[in-house]
């Protein structure tokens, strides 16, 4: 499934990207021209006008919220609350931050409307971990030797679990 | 610290409502730890949102910010501020085409690079089960400098020879031939020749050395280039093999 959790957090991203990435882009390709094949390309169209019509929206949007200012204060909220080091009351205040957050987006101002390199858009699109629970300090492989899986749905994140494979390296506690 | 207000002049051009390329002045509020992207990014998030440029890893690994700054091409970030007096300016990388603003279009590099094989060629694959490819650090040594390259063409941006003739290979792309050529697991020299040695390749070079001043990786890009002349005259000569040479 992934390597996060069983690997330190900065040496992730490489193999995510060169590993799964190329994985995630060959299946993707499969999936894609199996639909093609099949004759479904309406399904796919339709998506791309969504996909579309969500880029034109932010183009259009003319708001009062500045789009630096909400991504500052989700750096600080983050950093706050779910750095490192975080614990239950820091997560949920989080939570919470991030929610409001995401309201003041709705009434984010684009200044740039150009289709050419807009990289303000960009921006706007892209706003959306091996941690400490400093107060759950004991490890506890028994419950949580598995991958959690966060699926994104309309009404809200949806949380499940997988079995993790276990190769050659066996997991232990870290000592130093 | 307070910060101090600096003057910067940065090249605009959005196709889309701009016959040409022109100026825009920025009053930008720097703090002394400021480098050129940090006030490139404060333009973006607080003055004027519509500036368009690129930037990654912010610490002079990615390679995509470069810009010419002053005139001379530099990694903005890591260009401080108050090394510079003055007003400041800011234009895209010289020798390749504005797409907008400071960003340029790089395909032609791209496609120069692609061209040279950078990448370790064999005769015949190994198996992966049969391990790796040895090499001892004598060996490393050999190609190593021309290996720390990260593709941020800065050294495009600089080449006097690019500026007249856009066809030449150039020192990035010859560097990182050269640095798979001296590489003892490759087999690649041969496949490399006739792109190095073609009118835009090695010879196209007068060797101004502007590459290997402005490489913020110390690569010496001119030194891989006229030692690429010798070995491409003694390969002509037959006085060395084209074939698997290092």
């Amino acid at each position: 499934v992934s390597i996060n959790g069983a690997n330190r957090l900065g040496s992730n991203s490489l193999p995510e990207c060169l590993v799964f990435g190329q994985r995630a882009g060959d299946h993707a390709v499969r999936f894609a021209r199996a639909g093609a094949e099949e004759g479904r390309q309406e399904p796919l169209v339709e998506q791309a006008k969504a996909e579309a019509g969500r880029i034109q929206s932010l183009r259009d949007k003319k708001g009062g919220e500045k789009l630096a200012q909400i991504r500052r204060e989700l750096n600080a909220a983050m950093e706050a609350g779910c750095g490192v080091f975080r614990e239950e009351a820091s997560l949920q205040a989080c939570v919470h931050s991030v929610r409001q957050l995401k309201g003041r987006y709705a009434d984010v101002g684009i200044t740039d409307t150009s289709r050419i390199f807009n990289t303000e858009i960009v921006q706007a699109l892209e706003l959306g971990n091996m941690h400490t629970r400093t107060d759950f300090p004991t490890r506890n492989d028994g419950e949580w030797l598995k991958h959690s899986l966060v699926h994104f749905a309309a009404d809200g994140p949806r949380l499940s679990y997988g079995p993790v494979t276990i190769t050659k390296w066996q997991p232990e506690e870290r000592k130093y | 610290m307070d910060p101090v207000i600096r003057t910067f002049e940065v090249l605009r051009f959005r196709p889309e409502q701009d016959a040409e390329p022109s100026f825009q002045t920025y009053q930008v509020p720097c703090l002394p730890d400021f480098v050129v992207l940090d006030a490139l990014n404060a333009i973006k998030d607080d003055i004027d949102p519509t500036l368009s440029h690129r930037w990654s890893c912010r610490m002079g690994v990615c390679g995509s910010c470069g810009m010419l700054v002053n005139g001379r091409p530099v990694l903005t970030c890591n260009a401080f501020v108050r090394n510079y007096e003055g007003t400041i300016r800011v234009e895209p990388l010289a020798n390749f085409p504005i797409v907008r603003d400071l960003v340029v279009e790089l395909d032609s590099f791209l496609h120069k690079l692609k061209s040279v094989k950078p990448w370790i060629v064999r005769r015949i694959e190994k198996e992966v089960a049969d391990g790796t490819y040895l090499q001892s650090p004598a060996q490393l040594e050999e190609y190593k400098q021309f290996s720390m390259c990260i593709n941020c063409a800065l050294c495009y941006a600089a080449c006097p020879v690019l500026a007249h003739d856009p066809e030449f290979v150039g020192p990035a792309a010859i560097a990182l031939a050269h640095r798979y050529n001296l590489d003892s697991r490759d087999e690649g020299n041969r496949e490399r020749y006739d792109v190095l040695n073609a009118p835009d390749g090695v010879w196209a070079c007068s060797y101004a050395n502007e590459c290997s001043q402005v490489c913020p990786k110390h690569v010496d890009p001119a030194m891989a280039i006229n030692q690429a002349k010798l070995t491409g005259a003694l390969q002509w000569a037959r006085l060395l093999p084209r074939k698997s040479m290092t």
